[in-house]
């Protein structure tokens, strides 16, 4: 999950070219509801999305499933 | 003229006045009736003038009385030995009325000074718990001192704002000559040479000088010329000052927390930024880590597709012109904040403008819809400032779009200003927040960001004394209107 286009997208082709399935979500709205639908390995999260804090995020995940979740954070 | 003078002056008119009406029907009052009458001037002295005038009120009365009334008339003589007696108790019992009119009028004064005394030291107190300026303060003072102690004037000197150890003439009353001013500050300005004196001013007058400690610490000093202090005088001008000097330390204590407070307001700020902008330059700098990495790899393993390569290319080329971008920003903004900034005006046409301002944007051309009648006058401005603002205006508005929607870029003539607005389908900027959006950093919060794009095309824009604002397109999304100013081209005949 990440509000970035480009970082999204970098991702999203390195990902894929190294066989995984990815699937974006650029808000955290969208990105909740997509880890609800499958099982996922493992869930990238960028902790400044438009519409919820990322902690917020990790612990609504975290409500139904115990999937590690990788924090990309500019902030230093 | 003198109190006492005038007290005199009433009394002896009036026993004049009175015994010489009197005179006329003496043979048919009784002999106690001029003497009752003569005890009103004897009254009024006292009432105007205290104990002396009444004293010579008195003595007035007396030979008023003998010459006029007691036979033989017309002389000092007195005769007979109980009329001696008569005038001794009429002299003593007027002496008592007149001093006893005389402790009135002391009275009534000592009540009255004493009212403006305590009015005065509330007025002291009350700059003590209220929340004044220093110079509001010093002023208070030096008008309560003139006022008080009826002075030629009254000066009040602190220690200097830059250099603590200089004293500094910081309020007057009254107008002190300027050379007089001078001659105040202590040899050096020392402010330890602080301290409380009475000697003579450049004019002759007594000068006295008194220091302002609160707390044992000098906080300023007051010099006050030409007033006749006595013991009581000077006791209450001490008490003035300890009272000024706690109200002028407790407002410098104040101004000295806002100051502080204000250093770490600049500090929270300064931190921010920092913050901020490492987060600006982190985001494009991680997409192009990312798409670096992933080509590295992809040339070992060859899982990595011509598309794919040619979009991770395309992706970092893109994310190097933002960085670039962004650090252009950051060099302007140093460039405004230091007043570094002059315009290059020159005239140009305003679709030049839209061009270069499309190209120099983040934003590709196809999905910039332009709107601009033919007929335009020219516009007179720093085309690469401007280019710079429509750059940062169609950023803004391409972040804020949803994909796919144009961004419209339109302008027409008004007056002799040309306005181009650029048009957003976005969620539009709430009314609240309608001027914060072009100052810098208003975007913190939980994106971070620094937001120095709008800050800057706002400086660019006032940079040409024009003006920039945003509000609703019609249709909904977010309208962000610029005035530019139009040329004046010669009418050719």
């Amino acid at each position: 999950m990440d509000d970035d286009r480009a970082l999204v997208r970098a991702l999203e082709i390195s990902l894929s070219a190294r066989g995984h399935d990815v699937v974006m979500a650029r808000t955290a709205g969208d990105g909740i509801s997509q880890a609800s639908l499958t099982s996922h390995a493992v869930v990238i999260l960028d902790l400044g999305l438009p519409d919820m804090d990322g902690i917020e995020v990790v612990r609504r995940v975290h409500q139904w499933t115990l999937v590690p979740v990788i924090v990309l954070s500019a902030a230093a | 003229m003198k109190r006492w003078m005038l007290g005199t002056v009433v009394a002896f008119a009036g026993s004049g006045t009175l015994g010489a009406a009197l005179v006329p029907l003496r043979t048919h009052l009784s002999p106690v009736t001029p003497a009752l009458v003569l005890v009103v001037p004897v009254v009024a002295g006292a009432s105007v003038g205290g104990l002396a005038s009444g004293v010579l009120a008195v003595a007035a009365g007396l030979v008023t009385y003998d010459v006029l009334f007691v036979p033989p008339h017309g002389t000092l003589d007195v005769g007979a030995a109980q009329s001696w007696t008569a005038l001794a108790v009429y002299a003593v019992v007027m002496l008592i009325v007149a001093q006893g009119f005389a402790f009135l009028r002391r009275a009534r004064l000592g009540a009255r000074r004493d009212a403006g005394t305590v009015r005065r030291l509330y007025e002291l107190s009350d700059l003590l718990i209220g929340d004044q300026p220093v110079t509001r303060v010093l002023q208070v003072v030096a008008r309560t001192l003139h006022q008080a102690f009826d002075t030629q004037w009254v000066a009040v000197l602190i220690p200097d704002a830059d250099d603590g150890d200089r004293l500094a003439v910081a309020a007057t009353a009254g107008e002190p000559p300027s050379d007089e001013l001078h001659s105040l500050v202590p040899a050096g300005g020392r402010a330890e040479r602080l301290q409380s004196k009475v000697g003579a001013g450049g004019r002759g007058e007594r000068v006295v000088r008194i220091a302002l400690t609160a707390r044992g610490r000098p906080v300023g000093l007051v010099a006050m010329a030409g007033a006749s202090l006595d013991r009581h005088a000077f006791d209450l001008v001490r008490t003035y000052a300890n009272q000024a000097a706690l109200a002028l330390e407790a407002s410098q204590l104040r101004e000295q927390a806002l100051r502080t407070e204000l250093l770490e307001h600049v500090d929270a700020l300064r931190a921010s930024l920092i913050g901020a902008v490492s987060h600006d330059l982190r985001t494009p700098l991680a997409s192009v880590k990312t798409a670096v990495s992933a080509l590295r790899r992809g040339d070992g393993q060859g899982s990595l597709d011509e598309r794919d390569r040619e979009e991770l290319l395309a992706l970092i080329e893109d994310r190097s012109d933002a960085l670039d971008r962004l650090v252009a920003n950051l060099l302007d903004m140093t460039r405004i904040q230091s007043g570094a900034l002059e315009l290059r005006r020159e005239i140009t046409p305003v679709p030049e403008v839209i061009d270069g301002g499309v190209r120099a944007s983040a934003v590709p051309s196809e999905t910039v819809a332009v709107d601009v009648p033919p007929d335009l006058p020219p516009v007179d401005v720093d085309v690469v400032l401007m280019e710079q603002v429509l750059a940062n205006l169609l950023d803004n508005a391409a972040r804020h779009s949803p994909d796919s929607t144009p961004v419209n870029v339109s302008a027409r003539a008004r007056g002799d200003v040309v306005e181009l607005s650029v048009t957003d389908r976005g969620p539009g900027v709430p009314m609240g927040e309608r001027d914060r959006v072009f100052t810098m950093f208003s975007r913190l919060g939980a994106q971070g960001r620094a937001g120095l794009g709008l800050a800057i095309a706002k400086a660019f824009v006032e940079a040409h004394g024009q003006t920039i604002h945003v509000d609703d397109a019609p249709g909904g999304g977010a309208r962000f209107v610029v005035t530019l100013p139009a040329a004046k081209v010669p009418v050719e005949a």
